[in-house]
């Protein structure tokens, strides 16, 4: 196994958000997580992530302990939160000159994965003034810039447009093929079609789950 | 939060002192307490509604006394009566009295002799009626040989009114080692501008959402380190303004007069010196306005907030009137206050006379405020994160 993620607990306070989390896969595929508003999904990210720590549980990543070794963890790990973290008053360009550096970014830009995500096309318009899948796009090219073997995706395509999902779908796709992990929390039904696997969080614990298209059996099961 | 409770039960606890109270500045009076007159004279100038909002008096035997006390700052100046004085106003004779401050009221002095001068021509008009009267009882008791007298004494009050300018003759002291005026509102300037500057930068200090700072702290950037370099980016601002504003007094003074006699004969190391030496007081005010910003999530929130709490605590700490206006309870507080602090540390800068412990407690303040500040990071991380 690639990514092995076993009983993760978290608590806040008297209320347990997570109660025991396990995900298992290997690499190049891509997990989709699923639960209603308020199951732990961005809590599981965030403790992944090493936003805030668990109670207990074990993070595997090729071998490597993610929650010890923090090191390895921001280099391996890519987070896309569900606000792009973007500087409104700068430019896209002036945004990824942040996270690149210059000859990455010229790479990168030319024939690389900020190409494959159109970001190339809206580089000195100001973010303030993007719509919500540039500004999508533009973060995920932000946290990708150190190249992660696994990422985290939390709601990509939460108000986009086809075109937006296509593009993003696109990357994804590409990243999963050049042995890169991904782990997907969303509500949306065509997100799911590009998972190999699909896990619900229902009342703090994961299910896997075999979707087979029927959306309703899906529903019945959050 | 509690800073400002403290204040506030510091005031009010001793509230009957208050009431009391209507000392602001200190004024000796050295006089012949024999003249019977003197008290006539003195009680005029106490009931002047002017006097009494901003003056007390202190009274002296003897002028060595007033000095020691001046120099100890118990009183900020003194005026000299000369022996008889009040009788001879009452006479029609002209003699001059004496007001001695040193250069930390100098320029109050004009007000206060005003005041005197205004006591003295009421009881020089009081005294006309007095005339008039003493006319018209001769006049009815057919006295002889009383017009002459009446005209001479008429003559000398019309000198003596028209002379008002000599009236009282000021005297300036300057060897202590005390701010002008003009360079305590020099101190005064710097920090509202360093207040200003903080205001304005609630733009970019604000985090409308964490989302970049769960990213960086993700990608190895803990809330600690985040919350250093965004307390070291929100200093550079202030520090720099500060800067330019001396290059600009270097530039102008090199060309024209220096008005601030604290900065008279400074070299352009000497103005250097100053500028670094500041720079604990600029961290300290700082430090308290990143605090406040990381309470809040929207500009207009924080913009109001920094408002209200900088421009209030700089008032009572002597921003907009010395510090020794304000109740002895108030004082004792705010030399403790981030701000009391940094305008005392910029006050004792500008005189050369630094006390090491102020640069301490701007240094302690700046630390205290980063490390809260830091808490409140890593909380509204974690806590948003459910």
């Amino acid at each position: 196994m690639s990514l092995s993620i076993n009983n993760i607990k978290k608590n806040y306070g008297k209320k347990q958000v997570l109660k025991s989390i396990s995900v298992n896969v290997e690499k190049g595929k891509c997990v989709g997580i699923l639960g209603l508003n308020g199951s732990g999904k961005s809590t599981f990210f965030n403790v992944l992530s090493g936003i805030c720590k668990c109670d207990s549980g074990t993070f595997l990543f090729d071998g490597v302990d993610m929650f010890s070794d923090k090191k390895s963890r921001s280099k391996l790990l890519g987070y896309i939160t569900q606000n792009p973290p973007l500087i409104d008053e700068l430019s896209g360009l002036d945004n990824l000159k942040l996270w690149y550096n210059k000859k990455s970014l010229q790479a990168e830009l030319e024939n690389g994965v900020l190409k494959l995500l159109g970001v190339d096309e809206f580089l000195k318009v100001k973010v303030s003034k993007m719509s919500g899948g540039m500004k999508k796009r533009l973060a995920i090219g932000c946290a990708v810039a150190h190249r992660p073997s696994l990422l985290l995706l939390d709601e990509p395509s939460a108000a986009l447009d086809l075109q937006c999902k296509e593009r993003i779908a696109a990357y994804l796709t590409q990243f999963k093929a050049n042995g890169g992990t991904v782990l997907i929390a969303t509500h949306d039904i065509q997100d799911l079609e590009f998972c190999d696997k699909i896990v619900i969080f229902k009342d703090g614990i994961s299910q896997q789950y075999s979707y087979d298209g029927d959306a309703s059996k899906l529903i019945a099961a959050l | 939060m509690l800073l400002l409770a403290g204040m506030f039960f510091a005031f009010f606890g001793t509230r009957e002192e208050v009431v009391e109270f209507n000392s602001n500045v200190s004024i000796g009076i050295v006089a012949n307490n024999e003249d019977k007159y003197l008290k006539m004279g003195i009680d005029a100038i106490e009931t002047l509604d002017t006097t009494s909002s901003y003056l007390s008096l202190v009274y002296y035997d003897d002028e060595e006394s007033a000095v020691n006390d001046m120099k100890s700052e118990t009183i900020m100046g003194y005026l000299l009566i000369p022996d008889d004085y009040v009788r001879s106003v009452l006479r029609g004779d002209n003699i001059t009295a004496t007001f001695v401050s040193n250069n930390s009221i100098i320029d109050m002095a004009p007000m206060i002799v005003n005041d005197v001068i205004d006591t003295v021509s009421d009881l020089v008009f009081e005294s006309q009626v007095g005339i008039f009267a003493m006319e018209e009882f001769y006049n009815e008791y057919d006295v002889k040989g009383y017009k002459q007298a009446i005209t001479d004494i008429n003559v000398k009050y019309i000198s003596f009114v028209v002379d008002r300018a000599n009236m009282v003759e000021v005297t300036e002291v300057k060897a202590y080692k005390q701010n002008s005026m003009q360079g305590y509102f020099a101190c005064v300037f710097f920090v509202i501008i360093v207040i200003l500057v903080g205001v304005l930068c609630s733009g970019i200090c604000i985090k409308r959402d964490l989302s970049m700072t769960r990213l960086l702290n993700s990608r190895g950037c803990s809330a600690v380190c985040q919350t250093f370099i965004d307390f070291i980016c929100f200093c550079f601002i202030p520090i720099l303004i500060v800067l330019f504003i001396f290059v600009c007094m270097v530039l102008f003074f090199s060309l024209n007069t220096c008005i601030i006699p604290e900065y008279s004969d400074l070299t352009l190391y000497g103005y250097f010196d100053m500028f670094i030496k500041m720079i604990p007081g600029i961290l300290a005010i700082c430090s308290l306005q990143f605090l406040i910003y990381e309470f809040c999530s929207d500009v207009i929130t924080g913009s109001l907030l920094q408002f209200v709490v900088s421009i209030g605590l700089a008032y009572i700490s002597g921003c907009l009137y010395p510090i020794s206006f304000f109740p002895e309870n108030i004082q004792n507080v705010v030399k403790f206050t981030p701000f009391g602090v940094a305008i005392e540390s910029f006050k004792q800068i500008s005189l050369d006379i630094l006390n090491m412990n102020n640069i301490y407690l701007c240094i302690g303040y700046c630390i205290v405020f980063v490390l809260l500040s830091t808490l409140v990071r890593i909380i509204k991380i974690r806590s948003r994160a459910v």
